[in-house]
């Protein structure tokens, strides 16, 4: 007669026949975790992403500041002085800041400032539903890219998406690895791309770009409130040209710090994440330009401190 | 080495600089003659903006060439007002290049 077994031996028996199976699991698991990024790896990443996040957030509130502003000056000019010839009058108050040429450029630095966000994220946290958030919006940014502004294919696209996609779950440090690995490679010519065409729209060195506009509105703005106040006759003119002067020097200040000081951080980013690309794929690496960045953007956020002074 | 001068960075360094020989000038005759050059300068700069600048060209380079002249003068001349008669000359000449270009880019 066979005896019977009792639940202990019953239980330690499925234990042994399973234990195979769950030691694989678990030296599987482990392995797996153990192929994230480096301690040294995730600081680049974390440095890279925070200032290139901070870096498309301030271009993007640049953009709009020096739209408005070059609609104050001409419109001070105007109160001033008329509409002249060959002068943009009522109707042309934003001269080359148009909406559409603005929210172009804004796109740009939306993407900036979403792969930044993106790569902070899977750099900072375990939680699927910001990594889900933080994927959307990159997504989004890439997509909603004008053509001139895209470098990056569909596969290339769908990859970074794919990847996303399948942070999650036990394996989550080694999916994260992989994506940032998949959404760094396959983002590297679209960022330099973007970051070229920025850099040169708040350059003034660079031939015709927006920046341009920005110091031909600001230059002509005191040169006639100049014109105005040495002819004024009363305290109203003299006032008006005191304020149009005033404001005219404050766009000249923001123009020599802050878009001077956007301009090389853009600049920067560019070559840091040319640097970050070898950061995820090699475990020997250097982070010259990712602490040239960091440090651009603090000399980027001192320029907009003192200005909101 | 240096580099190669570059029409928007020396023409808006002309504009700013001029902008500052016009504040620092007192004589009412060459104050107004740099007020008009200043109006041209920027009207030039204004049809060069979100264009694509033909950069081979001849044009492009005499003009970029009587640009960095034309500044050099205008900085000597915010350091002694005296010496703006020959800036004055000098952004004439810059002004009249650089119309050349423009009309390229009009043509």
């Amino acid at each position: 007669m066979k005896k019977k077994e009792t639940p202990m031996k019953k239980y330690e028996r499925m234990f042994h026949n399973r234990f195979p199976i769950l030691a694989a699991a678990l030296v599987a698991g482990l392995v797996l975790q153990g192929c994230g990024l480096t301690l040294a790896q995730k600081k680049a990443v974390g440095d890279f992403s925070s200032a290139t996040a901070a870096v498309g957030k301030t271009a993007s509130s640049e953009l709009a500041t020096m739209r408005d502003e070059v609609i104050a000056m001409n419109v001070s000019r105007i109160q001033l002085k008329g509409v002249e010839q060959d002068e943009p009058g009522l109707d042309k108050l934003e001269e080359q800041f148009t909406v559409e040429a603005t929210m172009t450029r804004q796109r740009a630095t939306d993407a900036l400032r979403t792969y930044g966000e993106l790569l902070k994220t899977l750099a900072e946290t375990d939680r699927t539903e910001d990594i889900k958030k933080s994927t959307d919006e990159l997504l989004a940014s890439y997509q909603g890219l004008p053509d001139s502004y895209r470098k990056m294919s569909k596969e290339e696209l769908d990859a970074v998406a794919k990847a996303l996609q399948a942070v999650g779950g036990f394996w989550v440090e080694y999916e994260k690895a992989k994506a940032v690995k998949t959404v760094v490679n396959n983002s590297n010519l679209q960022i330099a791309h973007l970051c070229k065409l920025l850099q040169e729209d708040f350059d003034p060195g660079v031939d015709g770009k927006l920046s341009s506009q920005f110091l031909n509105t600001t230059e002509r703005l005191l040169v006639d409130a100049d014109e105005v106040m040495e002819k004024s006759k009363n305290f109203t003119e003299r006032a008006a040209a005191t304020a149009a002067l005033q404001k005219a020097k404050e766009n000249r200040l923001r123009r020599d710090t802050v878009v001077k000081a956007l301009s090389n951080s853009i600049g920067t980013v560019s070559a840091a994440n040319a640097e970050l690309v070898k950061a995820v794929n090699s475990k020997e690496f250097t982070v010259k330009d990712i602490e040239a960045l960091q440090k651009n953007v603090k000399i980027l956020s001192d320029a907009i401190q003192v200005l909101r002074r | 080495m240096p580099e190669d001068p570059v029409l928007g960075k020396s023409l808006g360094k002309m504009i700013a600089d001029l902008t500052d020989l016009i504040l620092a000038t007192k004589e009412p005759v060459k104050k107004k003659k740099l007020r008009a050059q200043h109006k041209k300068l920027s009207k030039k700069l204004q049809d060069l903006i979100d264009k694509t600048v033909p950069v081979d060209t001849v044009e492009y380079k005499t003009a970029t060439a009587a640009v960095e002249e034309g500044n050099k003068a205008i900085r000597k001349a915010i350091n002694d007002t005296a010496q703006a008669a020959d800036a004055i000359t000098k952004i004439a000449k810059a002004i009249s290049a650089i119309a050349k270009l423009v009309a390229i880019l009009a043509a």
